[in-house]
């Protein structure tokens, strides 16, 4: 369904210096770098396939997708997506994906979403009949009940976020591509919106990619993931299980109601950090939680969190140190 | 709580500082500048228009010279437009900056006309040489009563004071309505048009001459016009400041009922 | 056609977002009578010491100026609600999103929105030409036709000019300047152009076609209309019109080649 090989894109970048000296300087002659801000990217994801575009900020992920979305031309390399060359744009090609991104709504901001959605049915086609079916299918799906008559903003974060995934799909994409789509959003909508995908994945077999910085999105929705590290593919297989092997550990960050000495926390795993009240213990974790109620147990304790190592630190650790691309085994 | 010593010089030095600040800002927008000020060339094209109806008849009450020394003040007093409060205002009540700006023991008009006044003396190195240029070349010049400089200058005050007093009322009014853009509209067509700045007042059929001498628009283009080419008869003047004053009071008054009243209902809605 | 399907679709979706904003109406209502007027006072001072102005009449000079108020309402019914907000587009993202749709990006940007409160220029416009037609003994068919023909030229190229200048927002972040800039030389073409010095005059037709948008349609209406004249509007139009839509791609792709 998606096929990349070689796919690349590269910036020229200017730099200014501060100050009027420097604009003056830059007028006459600009310095300018080249980032590579994808390289050499080589995928092939399959139909019905859920997969997960992980990595830290800046890493690639966005520009990736607006690549595969036809919104970007690359530099170099190759892209097919559902047969079509994304960046010619033609309408058959339009009318299989959507892309959702994050931080920026296609919904008009002062009239209900289904005013909205109206519009997005002439613009693809949809018949009368369809549209009801598919319309309130999405609304039962997504919870969304009586919100879609509501005005945009009147409704949560989590909740326009709900309304932008049902207009993303009354067409029917074959191929959904999401930008970070829970940024943002408080626990339960992030939830929410994972099940949503799945449960759509499920019904339709739509192709889903889907990028996060958040490890959580990415292992609750898929079993492959590609993780994407300064424009390169650094990993694509199921990560959950490279992690567990290669990250074994958990952190436990522990807020005390008292100074606590570093050499009391010794015995409960690998102390990382301490900082005045607040600790980070890297727990491995068959015993986090065991360990966690030894803590509680012990302890004044103020609060306390269960936390995943952050994506940046999985990649760092894992990736990083050994320098080369990880193959499941 | 402590209390504060009277501090006569505060105002001072406030002011000292604003003025600072908004230099710098301004100072980043100097190409914006030129931009705007070519932008703003209207009144240059209606001289040119003017002067060539002029020169298509023998007689009339306006000469070439006169419509040249008349537009050519239009121009360089519609640069002097306040441009800063409307957008400015809009923004802070709408988009939530006005709580920061609530929390300083400043009432906001004081930056706001700091930022304008900066605003126009960045216009001014370049539409004064124009002007002069222009009065220079066209002989225009010689029709400018030069004695009268005090009353213009008091004139001139009192137009920027009234027109920037009246949009910052427009400003205000995004208290109650979501979008403010149009009383900006509306002022203009009123202001520019109405005031004198496409045609002299005294051109305009005597009914329409009648109301604007009595609206607040003659005020903010027009009068300091007159003045500075000396067609404002000894009694006029003191009927003509008469009503700069009233206007201008008129504006200090309902700019502070709307401040008042739209407070209130800031506070109790939020933005 | 689907292109009538989806304007009204836009369009009744537009005026659901212009609902919302009941204000506007009041304060055109106030603003187009008032515009109206000052432009009329302003003729009649042109007009205060003279009887005939580059050659014009009163009564045909009130024809230009209902073109002008016509394109003025033009302007704020459909050029400034959408290629006016080009700039927020590209930065808010909402032209990623249009990208996406399989509907020609020039045309979604083009007319997506419409704002009705701007009518009443409109509606005032068409009455000073109605008045002109009367005054001057030319309500016909032919002159009717005629004008409308023009008039629609007029303002194809009134919107070809403005998509150029919107246009330029994917390279100069400021477009306004240029817009004020086009609205200043529209504003002088309320007048008959044979009024304004020789100079001016050339300005007007050759280097800007503001003249083929503002007097062309109301020399229709005065019947002073010669062939040329009225090919050449039409052809301006044509090539106008063209020149901006290949501008227009040639900046998507230029977008889609550098963006991030």
């Amino acid at each position: 369904m998606i096929e990349t090989t070689g796919l690349s894109k590269r910036y020229t970048v200017y730099r200014k210096e501060a100050g009027f000296a420097g604009s003056l300087r830059a007028f006459f002659h600009r310095q300018h770098y080249d980032v590579d801000a994808v390289s050499d990217l080589t995928i092939r994801i399959g139909a019905g396939e859920i997969v997960g575009f992980l990595g830290p900020n800046g890493a690639g992920k966005t520009t990736t997708l607006k690549m595969l979305s036809g919104l970007l031309h690359p530099s170099s390399g190759s892209v097919s997506v559902a047969g079509h060359t994304p960046k010619e744009r033609n309408r058959e090609f339009l009318r299989s994906i959507a892309l959702v991104m994050g931080q920026k709504m296609q919904l008009h901001w002062d009239i209900p979403a289904t005013d909205s959605f109206l519009v997005l049915k002439t613009i693809y086609d949809i018949p009368d009949s369809d549209y009801r079916a598919r319309l309130d299918e999405l609304v039962t799906m997504l919870d969304l009940g009586d919100l879609v008559n509501r005005p945009i903003r009147r409704l949560s974060l989590g909740e326009r976020m709900k309304c932008e995934l049902a207009a993303a799909l009354l067409h029917r994409p074959r191929i959904l591509f999401l930008d970070e789509p829970t940024i943002g959003l408080d626990v339960t909508a992030q939830a929410a919106i994972r099940n949503f995908i799945i449960d759509y994945n499920r019904r339709y077999g739509a192709t889903v990619l889907i990028t996060s910085h958040y490890m959580a999105d990415v292992t609750a929705l898929a079993r492959r993931v590609l993780v994407i590290d300064l424009g390169r593919l650094v990993f694509d297989g199921d990560l959950q299980a490279l992690i567990e092997r290669h990250s074994p550990d958990k952190i436990l960050r522990v807020q005390f109601a008292e100074e606590v000495a570093p050499e009391r926390l010794a015995r409960f795993g690998t102390l990382r950090q301490i900082d005045g009240l607040v600790a980070e213990i890297a727990v491995p974790r068959a015993i986090v939680a065991r360990q966690a109620a030894d803590i509680l147990a012990s302890l004044p304790v103020a609060d306390i969190a269960i936390e995943e190592p952050a994506v940046e630190d999985v990649i760092r650790t894992v990736f990083r140190k050994t320098g080369a691309v990880g193959k499941p085994t | 709580m402590t209390r504060r010593r009277f501090d006569p010089l505060r105002p001072l030095r406030l002011a000292r500082a604003l003025v600072a600040h908004s230099f710098s800002e301004y100072a980043a927008y100097r190409m914006e500048m030129v931009f705007w000020v070519v932008g703003g060339t209207l009144p240059l094209f209606m001289m040119f228009l003017w002067i060539e109806l002029a020169e298509q008849r023998a007689t009339g009450s306006f000469s070439a010279a006169d419509f040249a020394a008349y537009f050519l003040l239009v121009f360089l007093v519609r640069h002097m437009t306040p441009f800063v409060p409307v957008p400015e205002l809009e923004r802070a009540i709408r988009h939530g900056e006005l709580s920061a700006q609530l929390l300083r023991p400043l009432d906001p008009y004081w930056p706001m006309s700091a930022s304008q006044l900066m605003d126009i003396a960045h216009r001014l190195p370049i539409t004064v040489p124009v002007v002069i240029v222009g009065m220079i070349w066209s002989g225009a010049w010689q029709v400018i009563a030069f004695e009268d400089w005090p009353l213009l200058v008091l004139a001139v005050f009192g137009a920027i004071l009234l027109h920037y007093n009246l949009l910052y009322c427009a400003g205000l009014a995004a208290f109650w309505m979501e979008r403010v853009r149009g009383f900006e509209g509306l002022m203009w067509n009123g202001y520019f048009v109405l005031g004198g700045g496409l045609a002299p007042i005294a051109l305009f059929p005597d009914l329409v001459q009648q109301i604007i001498v009595w609206s607040p628009f003659r005020y903010m283009i027009s009068f300091p016009i007159e003045i500075a080419i000396g067609r404002v008869a000894p009694a006029d003047m003191w009927f003509g400041f008469a009503l700069l004053t009233f206007w201008v009071a008129f504006s200090i008054g309902l700019m502070r009922l709307l401040w008042h009243r739209g407070l209130r209902r800031y506070a109790a809605y939020g933005s | 056609m689907r292109v009538l399907r989806l304007l009204r679709s836009f369009w009744t979706n537009a005026l659901q977002v212009e609902l919302e904003f009941r204000a506007d109406l009041l304060v055109n209502l106030i603003n187009a009578p008032l515009m109206f007027g000052a432009g009329l006072a302003v003729l009649a001072a042109v007009f205060s010491e003279t009887s005939s102005v580059g050659g014009w009449s009163f009564d045909e000079a009130v024809a230009v100026l209902g073109v002008f108020l016509i394109v003025d309402g033009f302007v704020g019914t459909i050029l400034s609600p959408n290629l006016g907000r080009l700039p927020e587009y590209i930065r808010l993202g909402n032209l990623d999103y249009m990208l996406l749709m399989p509907v020609g990006s020039h045309f979604q940007v083009s007319l997506r929105n419409l704002n009705l409160w701007e009518v009443p220029n409109l509606l005032l416009g068409t009455a000073l030409i109605g008045y002109s037609m009367l005054a001057l003994g030319r309500v016909d068919p032919a002159t009717i036709a005629l004008f409308l023909l023009m008039l629609a030229a007029g303002l194809t190229t009134a919107f070809a000019l403005w998509s150029i200048i919107y246009t330029s927002a994917f390279w100069f972040v400021r477009v306004s300047n240029l817009e004020v800039m086009f609205r200043t030389l529209v504003d002088v073409g309320r007048f008959p152009v044979s009024a304004l010095p020789p100079w001016l005059r050339l300005l007007l037709t050759a280097v800007l076609p503001v003249a083929f948008i503002t007097n062309v349609p109301a020399e229709a209406v005065a019947g002073r209309l010669d062939w040329t004249t009225g090919w050449l509007a039409l052809l301006i139009a044509a090539i106008a019109l063209a020149v901006s839509h290949l501008f227009w791609r040639r900046a998507i792709a230029s977008y889609t080649s550098a963006s991030s």
